[in-house]
């Protein structure tokens, strides 16, 4: 790979550039409704379901007692010679029972569920932590220094302007000279080196050092198509 | 239904990584020197596995949210 910076399109970085922000913005916009999701149902686990479930198993005791009651009143009906029908108050009495024990075994299940909720969420939230935290440093920074590239492709075109290909910034196609691998490379490194010292002030400061930069290269812009210089010497 | 919202999130999530790679192989013809390659080192090449756990963590999530709805909801909340 050659030292001299081959780049055939600014508007394709700029494509780029675009293509990663939204990147960014649907990753954490998917990873937050979700999200949104896990929360919602950890406060109905932890507070709502709780305080439903006492409440469904008070009243379905209530109801309990009310059926076993008709039952009784049924069989205090009872004599030698006659016997009432009980057969409803029977099946009342077990739909009864049966859904106090459902609702037991939900509160039940919510007990269960609820340190278990917690520890599911927490290896959910770790499963997700370095996509989050790519989507909202990395990639932010990634287009960050792509706008800077951009900005230092542009500045030097501006100076420098390839002749006899017809170009244009933006559409252009360009060989960049070494410098502008140099800025390249000169920003990577202070990213990865410091990636949280980067503020807008130092940003602006930088991009305009690679201008000058760029200008400066342009002095030295091998045109690879033609086998000229900027001048249009032979190179 | 959080399984239907969780697995619609891992969908997307899916979805715009592969959008992203194939708008970043689409400069593979326009952009050529050594500064793309530690592009694609230092930014781009942590997002797929990132973006398989992440997927993976989903589905487990989702099928918890699920199993908890089922055993805490009331029958005729499920309905």
């Amino acid at each position: 790979m050659s030292s001299q910076a081959t780049v055939h399109s600014i508007d394709a970085l700029k494509e780029l550039r675009t293509a990663l922000a939204l990147y960014g913005d649907d990753t954490l916009g998917a990873l937050g409704a979700v999200e949104a999701e896990v929360r919602r149902t950890m406060r109905w686990l932890q507070d709502e379901r709780p305080y439903y479930w006492q409440e469904q198993i008070k009243r379905r005791r209530e109801q309990v007692a009310l059926a076993k009651s008709e039952l009784f009143r049924r069989q205090l009906q009872k004599r030698p010679d006659y016997t009432p029908p009980m057969s409803e108050q029977k099946e009342n009495v077990r739909k009864a029972e049966a859904s106090l024990q459902d609702a037991e075994k939900r509160l039940a299940m919510v007990r269960k569920w609820q340190p278990l909720y917690k520890q599911a969420v927490l290896e959910y939230h770790a499963s997700i932590q370095r996509l989050k935290d790519l989507s909202a440093g990395d990639v932010p920074r990634a287009v960050n220094l792509l706008t800077r590239l951009i900005d230092a492709l542009e500045a030097y075109l501006r100076v420098a302007p390839p002749s006899g290909l017809g170009l244009e910034p933006g559409t252009a196609t360009s060989a960049a000279p070494a410098s502008f691998v140099s800025i390249a490379t000169d920003i990577l490194d202070a990213d990865a080196a410091a990636p949280a010292d980067v503020t807008p002030a130092a940003a602006e400061k930088e991009t305009i050092g690679e201008e000058n930069a760029a200008s400066e290269g342009a002095a030295s812009i091998v045109n690879h198509e033609e086998g000229t210089d900027s001048a249009g010497q032979p190179a | 239904m959080p399984n239907a919202k969780v697995l619609a999130g891992s969908t997307r999530l899916s979805q715009t990584i592969r959008v992203l790679r194939d708008h970043w192989l689409a400069t593979e013809a326009t952009w050529t020197d050594s500064v793309r390659q530690r592009f694609e080192e230092r930014y781009l090449a942590p997002l797929e596995p990132a973006v398989d756990s992440a997927v993976n963590g989903l589905q487990k999530i989702a099928e918890v949210l699920d199993q908890v709805r089922r055993d805490c909801s009331d029958r005729s909340e499920l309905s």
